[in-house]
């Protein structure tokens, strides 16, 4: 093993190598803060610009970029609510608010730094019990993947606060708009109305431009723009207490992403989104989720991280992708002639080795860049909101275009645009549309494929799969369970004149997830207590 | 276009039922069920040739399940008027003067137009001029900020977006009348 | 939000669409000389990292290396299983500088789903390469050739995974069905997905194209049942697996991978692209592709395409019925 990393590293510790990895990174990152241009979109167009290379040396740029913007995707989502791609939406809940009181120095440091030691610790393990993990993974057929999105599903109640009817119902309606577009069991068209451009359904990471970067920008547009921020030194340091609130967080969301990463399809969003559920559900400061807690920041980038680099193990062990940039990936490593699968790491030790120990040095890059970078990039704020809009709306549509050069992602941001002001404006919980979307399709083909296994059953092939039940039950133990209770506890309290609304949160004693309407920390937000 | 009318009255106070904007919003919500449950119809519910789920069960539990939601949760706001949060009230800003708010309102329909209007234009006149268009028409109608700094502002638009999308990243962006391919052959 | 919706999306295809015609149809006459210049786009109906994107990405550098004042880009455009590329292409007619690289799904995929297009509506090119298809199953399954496979099948179902329901796969299945054999088939979203059931043992055999089963047989985790090609591949792993035609069943998958131009180009244009693709196709890398993906060389061009394309079609029909 140790035989094996020595050679990886003297294979990828060259000069030349280490300046490809960093131009990766530093292009990983543009192309991450780029709206819609997520890291599959970079690393597929950016294939053809490494063709020349070695193999080893064009793998660590492109492994560069894929690291590289998942972080980048992360930095807008914290300073302007622009998520540059779907795993990063978790990431305006808390990190946009710690931005807006300030914050945004350490909300983008600790973001590197758990980024960081989740990839760490996910790369230990990549590295020293690959194939065991894919294993495990090989035992995870539709039918436990058909637990797992159920486990999914069910986090959509802790999204939705104590208003649980409202969270089920935009729930739901997320699923239902997630299935538009060819079916992926008979691949019949549905809700088409013949436009074929609606074959390939609505994607969501236009879908999710709209409602974050334009819905924010128009509702700061009405609320007479977000006043430009000046932070003060010692704000835009990490403190102790940040750091000390972080490390449980990061260990969460690591273990969260890593499970999740290893599971062929699926993929990091759903793995940042149940990061932050399950610190909604566990961490100590868990009312303070959703006002600009730094554990909602560190948590959902942990989680992306680990994921994003347990991804690996089913691409190169089982020549799955785990998501879809390790699918794009495993694309360029045909192009070089790799072809994965069981003896890619005996055939090609020097490639393999070399390539992952490229994930460590990659890793370190990023963080050595972007830690310095933190504060810097918070000084954005400082521009003037009336020249910042303009900007977010020209990059959001131009990175739209860009995922699927089409007009139609174009449109779909503006619509979108306008539904997500509306929800803003209503108070209701975006988080819990967004999670339809992107469970939606997952949890129906894992229903397909379990029903086609079954030969039209479902239920005696997940009662007999042992993991499947313990994932449902842990869905009940854990999510649903807590949250009926919860909800029926505050239908209960809750009184029926407007102003006790006001006061159920701030005034009555609050044990659950507590909205916090004036919470001292929030300056613009005192609203949408729990999206 | 659509969205941000969606039964929000302003100007008045919460009343303790029957929240206009509430019902609204739920009823929006129960339609859309009612129109994803009825379009299920259309697809089967199971795969004829093998038995397995077919393209119309997904659709037709979930529009279902949204469809009865949403009534109910009409018929809670009808009846009882319970106060949750997120459950569509729009808040009052007190703090606003009659005269801000038509400020805010006018400027929040020229950007949404200007949205629409640049999304129509592209096609025509092609990505880049067109948002730069649109940087210059926003930083000096709408913001009336002084020209030099609105005209650098579009200029920066377009080269920066130039030199990443086109150069860096070689997206084809619509080029509109300014295809060469037009221009080349004439 | 629906109806709205719903309009905004019809009014933007629609001005996309009147766009794109409108101004590519004031195009003047085509100068005999004539020679793209620029950018040109090759289409990709899916996703990168398939099979299609790495073929696409082969021609348009190949084309690339041969020094002409173009330089052509690939572009995916993917979604309901490439319906939703090749519906944009439409939008190209008369376009010079536009190519399609497709594969068969261009033939089945209009006989299964209603859309708007089928291989008529373009210009066929160059006819690159012929794939086929392998059937594989776990080392220790009670099957040893595709005959039993069928045999089996007319007892109870074999399951099967398949990529696609308009896809390679999917006409492997119909191929055995016709040999009598049942098989209940579980869809999974790429060929990988669909070996890595075969490996959890989820499903009792897969199809698969020869290159991407390679490696588990050389590691012994799989066995090759039979190939679909019309005889054996000249290669030598592979080469000892005997072909379905060999083991009685009359079974054969024959997929095709062309490049294609939009409708209404003109005779100037096609034959330009023709030559250049012909000419792109000495290259060492083109080479190198059709060795490392285990495929079969072609190089039907122009009207000999065009009549492959029929006969092909004539054939889906039947399968498809």
């Amino acid at each position: 093993m140790i035989d094996n990393l020595t050679l990886g590293f003297a294979a990828a510790l060259t000069p030349e190598n280490l300046l490809w990895c960093f131009v990766g990174v530093l292009l990983g990152t543009v192309i991450g803060i780029l709206p819609g241009l997520g890291s599959a979109t970079g690393v597929a167009i950016l294939i053809p610009v490494t063709l020349t290379f070695e193999p080893l040396t064009a793998l660590i740029m492109l492994a560069g970029i894929y690291h590289g913007s998942q972080f980048g995707a992360t930095i807008t989502a914290i300073l302007v609510a622009t998520p540059g791609e779907a795993s990063s939406v978790v990431s305006t809940f808390d990190g946009y608010r710690m931005a807006r009181a300030g914050r945004a120095g350490p909300a983008l440091a600790i973001s590197a730094l758990g980024s960081f030691a989740a990839a760490f610790i996910a790369l230990v393990a990549l590295t020293t019990l690959a194939p065991v993990f894919a294993d495990a993974a090989l035992g995870f057929g539709p039918p436990e993947i058909l637990a797992v999105m159920a486990l999914g599903l069910c986090t959509i109640m802790v999204f939705s606060g104590r208003n649980l009817m409202m969270g089920a119902a935009l729930g739901l309606a997320g699923i239902l708009v997630s299935s538009v577009g060819v079916d992926v069991g008979s691949g019949t068209p549905r809700y088409t109305f013949d436009q074929v451009s609606l074959f390939g359904g609505l994607p969501y990471v236009e879908v999710m431009i709209g409602l974050f970067a334009i819905g924010e920008l128009l509702n700061q547009l009405h609320r007479g723009m977000a006043t430009p921020i000046r932070a003060r030194f010692r704000d835009l340091l990490l403190t102790r207490e940040d750091i000390r609130r972080s490390v449980p967080a990061t260990a969460r969301g690591t273990l969260v992403g890593f499970v999740l990463g290893c599971l062929p399809g699926a993929g990091t969003t759903l793995a940042s989104f149940m990061a932050y559920g399950v610190e909604k559900r566990f961490s100590r400061n868990r009312d303070q989720l959703g006002t600009g807690a730094i554990e909602g920041v560190v948590a959902p980038d942990a989680a992306t991280s680990s994921g994003s680099n347990a991804n690996f193990i089913p691409t190169l062990v089982l020549g799955v992708p785990g998501g879809a940039t390790t699918a794009v990936l495993l694309g360029a490593f045909l192009v070089y002639g790799i072809q994965p699968g069981p003896l890619l790491f005996e055939e090609q030790p020097t490639l393999v080795w070399g390539l992952l120990a490229s994930f460590f040095i990659g890793n370190a890059l990023l963080l050595l860049l972007n830690l310095p970078l933190a504060p810097v990039f918070a000084q954005l704020l400082r521009i003037r909101y009336s020249v910042l809009y303009p900007l977010i709306i020209v990059t959001s549509l131009v990175g739209a275009y860009s995922v699927k050069n089409s007009m139609l992602s174009v449109w779909i941001v503006v619509v979108f645009g306008f539904v997500g002001y509306a929800m803003k404006r209503m108070n209701l919980p975006v988080a819990p549309f967004v999670l339809g979307l992107v469970i939606g399709p997952l949890f129906e083909t894992a229903l397909v494929q379990t029903s086609a296994l079954g030969e039209g059953e479902i239920l005696p092939l997940l009662a007999s799969s042992g993991p499947a039940v313990a994932i449902l039950a842990l869905a009940l133990a854990l999510v649903v369970g807590p949250a009926a209770v919860r909800a029926v506890r505050s239908r209960t309290r809750a009184r029926r004149s407007p102003e006790a609304s006001a006061g159920a949160g701030g005034g009555a004693p609050d044990a659950g997830a507590g909205p916090a309407p004036g919470g001292e920390e929030v300056l613009d937000a005192p609203r949408r207590p729990d999206d | 276009m659509s969205g941000p009318a969606t039964g929000a009255p302003r100007g008045e106070t919460a009343p303790a039922r029957a929240r206009p904007s509430v019902l609204a919003t739920h009823a929006v919500l129960a339609c859309l069920g009612g129109f994803f449950f009825l379009g299920s119809f259309s697809y089967p519910w199971t795969t004829v040739e093998d038995g397995t789920v077919g393209p119309g069960a997904l659709p037709r539990v979930a529009g279902l399940a949204l469809l009865l939601i949403g009534l109910a949760m009409l018929r809670r706001e009808a009846r009882t008027g319970t106060v949750l949060e997120g459950d569509g009230h729009v808040e009052e800003e007190t703090e606003r003067t009659d005269a801000e708010h038509r400020t805010v309102r006018r400027k929040l329909a020229v950007v949404s137009a200007a949205l629409v209007a640049t999304a129509v234009l592209i096609p025509f006149l092609g990505m880049l001029p067109t948002l730069a268009a649109l940087t210059l028409f926003l930083t000096i109608s709408v913001e009336r900020l002084r020209w030099p700094v609105a005209l650098t502002a579009s200029l920066g638009v377009l080269v920066v977006c130039y030199l990443l999308f086109g150069v860096l990243l070689r997206v084809p962006l619509p080029l509109g009348v300014f295809d060469p391919a037009l221009w080349g052959a004439v | 939000m629906k109806p709205p919706l719903r309009m905004a999306l019809a009014a933007s295809s629609a001005c996309t669409l009147l766009a794109g015609c409108s101004m590519l149809n004031t195009t003047p006459a085509i100068p005999d000389d004539w020679t793209p210049r620029g950018s040109v786009s090759a289409l990709v109906a899916f996703a990168p990292g398939g099979g299609s994107d790495r073929s696409a990405r082969v021609v348009a550098e190949s084309l690339n290396d041969l020094d002409a004042d173009f330089n052509v880009n690939v572009q995916n455009r993917e979604g309901g299983s490439g319906a939703v590329g090749w519906a944009t292409f439409l939008a190209e007619q008369g376009n010079g500088n536009a190519l399609l690289v497709a594969e068969s799904a261009l033939n089945t995929l209009p006989l299964v789903y209603d859309v708007p297009f089928t291989y008529r509506d373009f210009t066929p090119l160059v006819m690159f390469a012929e794939d086929s298809r392998m059937v594989v199953a776990d080392a220790d399954a009670p099957y040893e050739t595709c005959a039993d496979l069928v045999e089996a099948g007319r007892d109870a179902p074999v399951r099967t995974g398949s990529s696609g329901r308009t896809g390679a796969d999917a006409l492997v299945t119909a191929e055995f069905e016709r040999n009598g054999g049942q098989f209940s088939v579980v869809p999974y979203g790429s060929t990988g997905e669909v070996l890595t059931a075969l490996m959890g043992g989820q499903i009792e055999v897969a199809p698969a194209s020869a290159a991407s089963v390679r490696p588990y047989l050389e590691s012994g985790d799989f066995k090759a049942l039979c190939t679909l090609t019309p005889e054996r591949y000249d290669d030598p792993l592979m080469g000892g697996v005997p072909t379905a035609l060999e083991q009685g069943l009359d079974a054969e998958v024959t997929i095709w991978r062309g490049v294609l131009a939009p409708d209404g180009i003109s005779r100037v244009q096609r034959d330009y692209w023709v030559d250049a693709i012909l000419d792109a196709m000495d290259s060492d890398l083109y080479r190198d592709y059709i060795e490392d993906d285990l495929l079969l060389p072609a190089d039907l061009a122009g009207e000999e395409f065009e009549d492959y394309l029929d006969d092909y079609d004539a054939q889906m029909q039947e399968v498809f019925r």
